[in-house]
């Protein structure tokens, strides 16, 4: 192999790093920016962290199969929403499963504050337990609406996008996802 | 509990998070894991599993093969040399006949040269006196039904080609071979009778009296079905008026 030749390789070398470099760097300001939604977005639906985790991770992986082969990924958001739904609906068929009932004690857990006293600590539980279970029994449509723009907060665009529906639609599935939420709560 | 109650329990939820360690431990794994892109599907292996799946339901299988029979006949009979006579056979099928497409000059020419060839066989081999009469009748009841098939300007020059060729025979073989009186032979000295009668009625200002005389004696003979003698009469005609 003459001098020229090797030139090249390494040239092609640097440039396959550098490329891979970039798509982890891509990724990784993906995962940090999405993990934590759709970490909840999940958890809020098996109720389980362990099951939580794994799943989660198996959208990443996917997220990351699809940047690392160079697929576009065009709606960051609206992919890594619909790619949970569809993993959450699949393990749910693979396992034969019923929805399960929300397990209040294992998200307390996570977002319990030891600083606060016992007593207020199992009101709060009780007022999530109400909350969780409430949105559970929220038609699906309206439950991501509600979730992803009071849960995670996101602006109404960014809801939108997720949900792959116009911001007029987005506000009508929240309103009506309020509504329902309230009457389930009340009844 | 009230909406504001609702919205605020709601926005808390966000303080549920993943474990830091998994957080980081995922990252690091999802990252470590390499991916090969799958191998395209060609052209090749598109067509292998179409038909594949295709040709595994026998119903499907036997439907497909038809019309795939049929797609390569139709385009193979369409684009050979053959294709436009396919258009003469399907008339015939149909029971229309392929003269249609003949001019009736060459079909003419094609029943002449046909029973000359016949004719001209008989007279090669030298065949017996018994032998050459059988065969010639059949060529003339052959040459009769050809007759019939002949546009009415094209009798006239078919039969006498045939009297014409059966004269010939005779003389060759010393033999009489065409029997006046048989309803064939009748039908050809109608034909040339006729024929003639025509010609010379057109050229009549022309005949003399005695020509004349002797084209009425002649149109009596064919009126009564006397054909041999009316051409005989009208024989006597020619010489002069040509």
């Amino acid at each position: 192999m003459d001098e020229f030749e090797s030139l090249k390789l390494l040239k092609r070398k640097l440039n396959m790093t550098e490329k891979k470099k970039y798509k982890e760097q891509f990724f990784s300001q993906l995962y940090d920016e999405y993990l934590g939604r759709i970490y909840r977005f999940i958890y809020f639906k098996v109720s389980s962290e362990s099951i939580a985790q794994d799943l989660t991770s198996e959208v990443f992986t996917r997220l990351w199969k699809q940047i690392s082969l160079d697929k576009e990924v065009k709606n960051s958001s609206a992919f890594l929403f619909t790619l949970a739904r569809n993993i959450v609906i699949d393990y749910y068929r693979a396992h034969d499963k019923e929805k399960s009932n929300v397990d209040i004690d294992s998200i307390m857990g996570t977002m319990e504050d030891k600083k606060q006293d016992i007593h207020k600590n199992a009101q709060i539980k009780e007022e999530y337990a109400a909350v969780a279970c409430a949105m559970d029994k929220m038609k699906e449509e309206y439950r991501q609406a509600v979730h992803l723009y009071y849960v995670e907060q996101e602006p109404i665009t960014e809801v939108a996008k997720s949900l792959g529906k116009s911001q007029g639609a987005t506000r009508v599935l929240i309103s009506r996802g309020m509504k329902q939420l309230r009457q389930i709560l009340e009844s | 509990m009230t909406e504001y109650e609702v919205i605020k329990k709601l926005e808390s939820m966000k303080k549920i998070k993943p474990n830091d360690d998994w957080v980081n431990f995922s990252k690091q794994n999802i990252i470590s894991k390499t991916f090969e892109p799958e191998p395209s599907i060609g052209l090749k292996d598109t067509i292998i599993e179409l038909f594949g799946v295709t040709f595994n339901r026998p119903k499907l299988a036997f439907a497909y093969s038809f019309l795939i029979c049929l797609l390569f006949g139709t385009v193979f009979i369409v684009n050979s040399p053959y294709g436009s006579d396919l258009a003469q056979l399907a008339s015939v099928i149909s029971g229309s006949k392929i003269e249609k497409s003949v001019s009736p000059e060459e079909k003419l020419l094609a029943v002449i040269q046909d029973t000359e060839l016949k004719m001209d066989k008989i007279v090669a081999e030298s065949k017996e006196k018994g032998e050459a009469q059988v065969e010639t009748k059949k060529i003339l009841a052959d040459a009769s039904e050809k007759l019939k098939s002949l546009p009415a300007d094209q009798k006239a020059k078919f039969a006498g080609t045939v009297v014409a060729k059966v004269k010939t025979l005779e003389k060759n073989s010393n033999a009489v071979i065409m029997n006046e009186k048989e309803p064939v032979v009748q039908e050809f000295y109608q034909v040339i009778a006729e024929n003639e009668i025509k010609e010379i009625e057109s050229n009549e200002k022309n005949l003399t009296d005695e020509q004349k005389v002797i084209l009425k004696k002649a149109k009596d003979f064919f009126d009564v079905k006397k054909y041999g003698e009316a051409l005989e009469e009208l024989y006597k005609i020619q010489p002069a008026s040509n």
